[in-house]
């Protein structure tokens, strides 16, 4: 399947689907989840003095009945909500050329879910930003052959909504990365790519493992069933200790598979079912 | 004490395949590459190898190990390891299985000689046969009450006694340092290896009217241990004296008073002295003449000569050997001891098969002059006898083909034979004469057809010829299907043939002489039994049975492969 062709695929699956509500209040434009600050909605946010200026339309009359004091009552602003996507282009993502099919349908799947929220998406891709139009683009020549420092990116927004995605399968720094991909965030969803052949490895015999990100690191190793039940429950330790620690800093980890070859149509509501699952998404 | 042996050394070779699979393992053991995404998920990694190497650091993981040692137990069990007990208690007797112990009973007399020596209940005993191989027919672990059933098997047929091969077996099962009993009437038996050390010998001779038995030991010191039973069977001579000696020189004469038909027994210590030993028994009879060993016509009619003698090895004859200058009975009535007149001649034991045989057949000896045997006989001196005895009956010499039947003679005590009937010396002799009846009963056969001869003898017969006519035997060629052989199976295809008989060129009857087969005595002296053995001198006897531990090591190197199988089946 092309790119071109899984991105539309992509927005096409998304009209149906939306973004929950964020646990903590977003920044943002005027839009439909509920904002940081006071606004104009129908919830009731708090009370303050009333200011010369204030709509005498808020003041509460009824508590000036009581005590005589002019106290205007404030409501939710309603925002639409700031939402940066993260994405990891080391070449570990492209490892499977499901999974890098798997990777760009996710990239274009949320940000026709935002869309529909009208909220507007930015793809984080190390140093770059994008946005609008060249988000798009950006989809159609992105490349996962960065072995830079996944963390290394440039300042996110305060309050933003973001969605990190990456397989997460370093040690090296991981703490540190998803530290900063949380800090200041209104909400930080880490998105685990991985191929089913990650997930549930089916070596068996001699192999050479090498490390895609690092070829000078090999392991010779004659692979049975037991070191197949060990590398699984290694794997969930990690996942485990992703999740810990995205919790600890306000995140979370939703974990998505793709297959190892060919991604489908099949593969693509795989993932999103995931993602209702894990209530990533809601249906529209 | 106990100790592990290996009972087939040569399974140890199954090693080999060690090499085998080391090189599969060197050669077939690479790694595929892959590439992953996270090595850390696997465990340790490694940088330092370099990749496409055609040969692979053989790496000791369990399968290579588990192969390797699964090859050892199975090499470890071909090799069939064993514990060996070794045992001061075990007794090997080797029997001679060749026919030659069947002359005068001797296969009997051994038989009941084994069956004395296992009556000593504190030992345990193996009985092999020699004969033209060896094979063992009591093991230790055969139960007493199984001897004797076994030991009634005990029919010496072979052609010759392999005694080397009889105690290398012997060795082979019971182990290098064995205590052997030889039983047979061979005077060399066989080369004893030096570390069989005690050696019994059984005595057992038979003449005429002396038979004795015995069991020599050889003790480590060698000086042996002689206990005799002599038993004088004879009605008239008494015995005098019993003398051993060696090859050379007299040991010990002992003085005998032992009347006829009587038993006594003897028992004396001799001091070291080179074997083999010679037993004489000499008798107080005037027919008697103890120095002179050689053949004997007593002149009473009444011979009671008897002999005890090591003889050769058993050799079989072609027809060279059918010569024989005067046949005498002996004790069994199979056996006739033919001897050449003026003791120039070979001693000779003709032994016939037993009566129960198709081969039964007795006489007529042919005498050969052009056999280097017979070169000094003189056809004059070419006698039959016939000693006075119940059980005794005796054949006619015939001179060969061209040559007539003797004449008879009777010149005191010696007969020879002429084929009138009407004037037999012998006409009470039962079973005489043999060459009769089988022309008789090949005359019928001529009557009724062409069948197999059956040349044994009969003691009812008759013949019937007139007057003085002299009849010939000559040899000849048989007519395809008139004349239908009996094959004996053995080499002695010369002596086979088609006799006729005839009378002024006229061909009365004819007859087929069967093999006969017999025994050298190279000693001018007749010879009953002997019992001879070297012994070693130092070790004690042992016995060794084992217990085989084969199963143990088959059973480790199957439970390897069934768990490298089961762990392969997980790695691939």
């Amino acid at each position: 399947m092309q790119r071109t062709e899984i991105i539309n695929l992509a927005s096409s699956l998304a009209k149906s689907y939306c973004l929950p509500p964020p646990a903590r209040q977003a920044r943002g434009r005027a839009g439909v989840y509920t904002g940081s600050g006071s606004g104009s909605s129908i919830d009731f946010h708090d009370f303050r003095e009333y200011q010369p200026g204030d709509d005498l339309r808020r003041i509460d009359w009824r508590a000036y009945a009581r005590n005589g004091s002019m106290m205007l009552k404030l409501y939710r602003e309603e925002v639409s909500p700031l939402v940066e996507i993260i994405v990891d282009l080391s070449s570990s993502m492209s490892l499977h050329p499901a999974k890098e099919q798997g990777a760009i349908f996710l990239l274009a799947f949320l940000a026709g879910t935002l869309r529909n929220t009208e909220s507007r998406p930015v793809l984080v891709c190390g140093k770059k930003r994008f946005t609008g139009g060249a988000f798009e683009e950006e989809l159609l020549r992105l490349n996962f052959d960065d072995n830079e420092d996944f963390s290394t990116h440039q300042p996110l927004i305060n309050n933003s909504l973001r969605f990190v995605i990456s397989d997460f399968l370093f040690e090296e720094k991981l703490d540190h990365c998803l530290q900063t991909h949380c800090a200041g965030s209104a909400a930080t969803c880490n998105l685990m790519l991985l191929s089913k052949s990650e997930k549930s490895p089916e070596l068996f015999g001699g192999y050479r493992l090498t490390n895609c990100e690092n070829p000078s690191e090999r392991s010779d190793l004659r692979i049975n069933h037991s070191l197949i039940e060990a590398y699984r429950q290694r794997l969930d330790k990690h996942q485990a200790h992703i999740a810990e620690t995205s919790f600890r800093c306000g995140g979370r980890l939703a974990e998505l598979i793709t297959p190892d070859k060919a991604f489908t149509t099949d593969s693509a509501n795989e993932i999103i079912n995931a993602l209702l699952m894990q209530e990533v998404v809601a249906i529209a | 004490m106990n100790y592990l042996s290996l009972l087939n050394p040569y399974g140890l070779l199954a090693l080999g395949c060690l090499l085998i699979v080391i090189a599969a393992y060197l050669f077939y053991q690479r790694y595929k590459p892959e590439m992953i995404s996270g090595l850390f998920l696997w465990g340790k990694s490694q940088t330092s190898i370099k990749g496409g190497r055609k040969v692979q650091k053989p790496r000791m993981n369990r399968s290579f190990i588990f192969d390797l040692l699964a090859i050892i137990f199975l090499a470890l069990a071909l090799a069939a390891p064993a514990i060996l007990h070794p045992s001061k208690n075990l007794q090997v007797i080797i029997l001679d299985n060749s026919f030659s112990m069947r002359a005068e009973n001797n296969h009997e007399k051994a038989r009941k000689a084994v069956l004395d020596i296992i009556s000593d209940s504190d030992r345990s005993y193996a009985v092999l046969l020699a004969g033209s191989g060896a094979r063992s027919v009591i093991t230790p672990e055969t139960s007493p009450a199984e001897f004797s059933e076994l030991l009634t098997s005990y029919n010496p047929y072979a052609l010759k006694a392999d005694f080397n091969a009889a105690t290398k077996l012997a060795q082979n099962l019971y182990g290098q340092s064995i205590d052997i009993i030889t039983i047979s009437d061979q005077k060399q038996l066989l080369t004893i290896p030096q570390e069989i050390s005690h050696t019994e010998h059984i005595l057992a001779g038979n003449k005429p009217n002396i038979a004795f038995t015995g069991i020599w030991v050889q003790n480590k010191d060698n000086t042996r241990d002689i206990t005799l039973q002599v038993c004088n069977y004879s009605a008239t001579a008494q015995a005098v004296s019993i003398s051993f000696s060696s090859d050379e020189n007299e040991i010990t004469t002992k003085k005998l008073n032992m009347k006829a038909q009587a038993t006594e027994n003897i028992s004396l210590n001799l001091d070291k002295s080179p074997r083999p030993l010679k037993i004489k028994i000499s008798a107080r009879e005037d027919s008697i003449s103890e120095d002179s060993v050689a053949w004997i016509a007593p002149s009473n009619l009444k011979p009671i000569t008897f002999f005890s003698e090591s003889i050769s090895g058993s050799k079989y004859y072609s027809l060279s050997f059918k010569a024989a200058g005067a046949v005498e009975s002996t004790e069994h009535p199979d056996i006739l001891v033919t001897k050449a007149p003026a003791q120039r001649g070979r001693l000779l034991t003709l032994l016939i098969p037993p009566d129960n045989s198709p081969l039964t057949f007795a006489a007529p000896f042919i005498v050969d002059l052009n056999s280097p045997i017979c070169r000094d006989v003189d056809p004059a001196s070419a006698y039959w006898t016939a000693p006075d005895s119940k059980l005794k009956s005796a054949s006619p010499v015939l001179i060969s083909s061209d040559r007539t039947v003797l004449l008879e003679q009777k010149t005191e005590s010696l007969f020879t034979f002429n084929l009138d009937a009407g004037k037999s010396s012998l006409p009470s002799t039962p079973a005489w004469p043999a060459l009769i009846s089988n022309i008789t009963e090949y005359a019928k056969s001529l009557r009724h057809g062409l069948h197999d001869l059956n040349l044994a003898p009969t003691s009812s017969f008759s013949y019937r010829k007139n007057g003085d006519e002299k009849l010939s035997f000559r040899k000849i060629e048989p007519k395809k299907g008139e004349i239908q052989f009996i094959d004996s199976g053995l080499e002695l295809p010369e002596i086979s043939g088609l006799y006729e008989l005839y009378s002024n060129n006229q061909t009365i009857a004819a007859f087929s002489l069967l093999p006969l087969y017999a025994q050298e005595s190279d000693t001018g002296k007749l010879s009953a039994k002997t019992i001879n053995t070297k012994p070693g001198n130092e070790q004690n006897d042992t016995r060794k049975v084992y217990t085989n531990l084969y199963y143990l090591p088959l059973l480790i190197a199957l439970i390897l492969l069934a768990y490298n199988w089961r762990k392969d089946k997980d790695e691939f």
